[in-house]
């Protein structure tokens, strides 16, 4: 997607997990030292700007990067720790902001070759409007998706839970918990009437498509929901055909969304 | 210090930077917060306690167990309390002082999660996930979805190892869990 508008996207170099949740309870020090690593390792290459899919990750990566900034002690015992030094000059994006504010709701409109009329979608930002580190206009309301929604031609439903939880970390440990809140997600976009819940959180996408799946298996469906990326959306239509977006790799079927688009 | 009432609100002032003492009880943090329904005490009651002193009280119960670090309850609080943060120093410190264990295997998942950052650099989600299952006593759960994670190849069969895995190892073994 970043291709068609004309950024060149490259790998960090030798990556590391950035230790997530478990990190984040368990030791402090290793859940800054962790995401800070990779910013060494993507100063070392040279790039200005890291670009994450994921708002856990990003997330972690700003706490790093701020706390360099303000805490030269931290500095001092990050060095020693990772044998190398972040200079601070990397500048941190999730995909949404990054969608919204860098390329703009405009470029993505122009892009815009098979307009997606017909599908009535409803906008999941989860957590994520919450985290820190990505500028949001209003926490309690945001619409950076609805907006890039409405741009691709499709019709962004106002609805109860787009910025409820999704269970999050919780996805293992304590499915059950998963189970509840998706259950009451999906219902709530059921109820507005939506053929698609957009995303962009991979944790988000896996919760609601997984656990959608086992709540059906259980009977507690049917919801039929298909939690697409709002990338996929954004290349939909653009034109690209639905076997080149990775649909087959979603548990729920897409099959009554791309009807909706006579595609 | 022995008998200082202020001695828990401080611990969590040192190790968070955030002071209970702030909180107005008006009570957004648990209006907002969605797993409640599992919490034995409530996120503004845990406030109260911290603030009143009553450490043990606290670090045994299963509250910050159970917080998922949404963190809707710290952009709500009209006081500006980081209330996620708090939970965070909670879970260190319960851990630290060897208390009751956390309820649905959380520690031991974060722990199979660690060690599969400490032997690849990256999750290896199957190894992970089995491994979790086989500890907690639940060898199948999840199974169901295993051939179609293979099939849409959601998940790798074999592990990724990083080439500066020595550098991951020490920092594991050398980084700290509280920071002052």
């Amino acid at each position: 997607m970043c291709e068609s508008f004309g950024v060149n996207l490259v790998e960090i170099e030798d990556w590391n997990c950035c230790g997530a949740s478990p990190a984040h309870a368990m030791n402090e020090e290793l859940s800054l030292a962790l995401p800070l690593r990779n910013l060494i390792q993507a100063e070392r290459q040279h790039l200005k700007t890291v670009l994450s899919p994921c708002p856990a990750c990003h997330s972690h990566m700003s706490l790093s990067h701020k706390e360099t900034e303000k805490n030269s002690a931290f500095q001092e015992r990050m060095k020693e720790l990772l044998k190398g030094e972040y200079a601070g000059g990397v500048t941190l994006r999730h995909l949404v902001d990054f969608l919204y504010r860098d390329i703009g709701v405009e470029a993505i409109r122009s892009r815009v070759t098979r307009p997606l009329e017909g599908l009535k979608i409803v906008s999941y930002y989860g957590c994520l409007n919450r985290l820190p580190a990505i500028e949001i206009e209003d926490r309690e309301n945001p619409v950076m998706m609805d907006e890039v929604i409405e741009a691709l031609g499709a019709e962004s439903v106002d609805w109860s839970h787009k910025v409820e939880c999704c269970g999050a970390g919780f996805a293992l440990t304590k499915t059950s918990v998963v189970h509840r809140l998706v259950k009451e997600i999906l219902e709530a976009a059921k109820m507005a009437g939506a053929n698609g819940i957009a995303v962009v959180c991979p944790l988000c996408q896996s919760n609601l498509d997984m656990r959608q799946i086992e709540l059906e298996r259980r009977g507690e469906g049917p919801f039929a929901l298909p939690v697409v990326y709002l990338s996929q959306l954004a290349l939909l239509a653009q034109g690209r055909k639905p076997e080149e977006l990775g649909f087959k790799k979603h548990l729920v079927s897409l099959s009554n969304m791309l009807l909706a688009l006579s595609l | 210090m022995q008998g200082d009432a202020h001695a828990f609100r401080n611990l969590i002032l040192k190790h968070s930077s955030e002071d209970v003492g702030k909180c107005i009880q008006c009570g957004k943090c648990t209006a907002g917060c969605p797993l409640t329904f599992e919490m034995e005490f409530m996120p503004n009651q845990i406030l109260e306690l911290i603030r009143t002193n009553q450490e043990e009280k606290v670090l045994r119960c299963n509250t910050f167990w159970f917080c998922v670090s949404c963190q809707t309850c710290s952009v709500r609080c009209p006081e500006n309390i980081d209330i996620a943060k708090i939970m965070n120093t909670l879970r260190k410190l319960n851990i630290e002082k060897g208390m009751k264990p956390s309820p649905g295997g959380v520690v031991t998942f974060n722990k199979v999660f660690l060690d599969s950052i400490r032997s690849y650099g990256r999750v290896y989600e199957l190894g992970m996930v089995m491994k979790y299952n086989l500890m907690t006593g639940q060898p199948l759960k999840d199974a169901s979805f295993g051939p179609a994670m293979f099939m849409k190849r959601k998940i790798a069969l074999l592990p990724h190892r990083l080439k500066e895995l020595p550098l991951i190892k020490t920092l594991m073994a050398k980084s700290r869990r509280l920071m002052e």
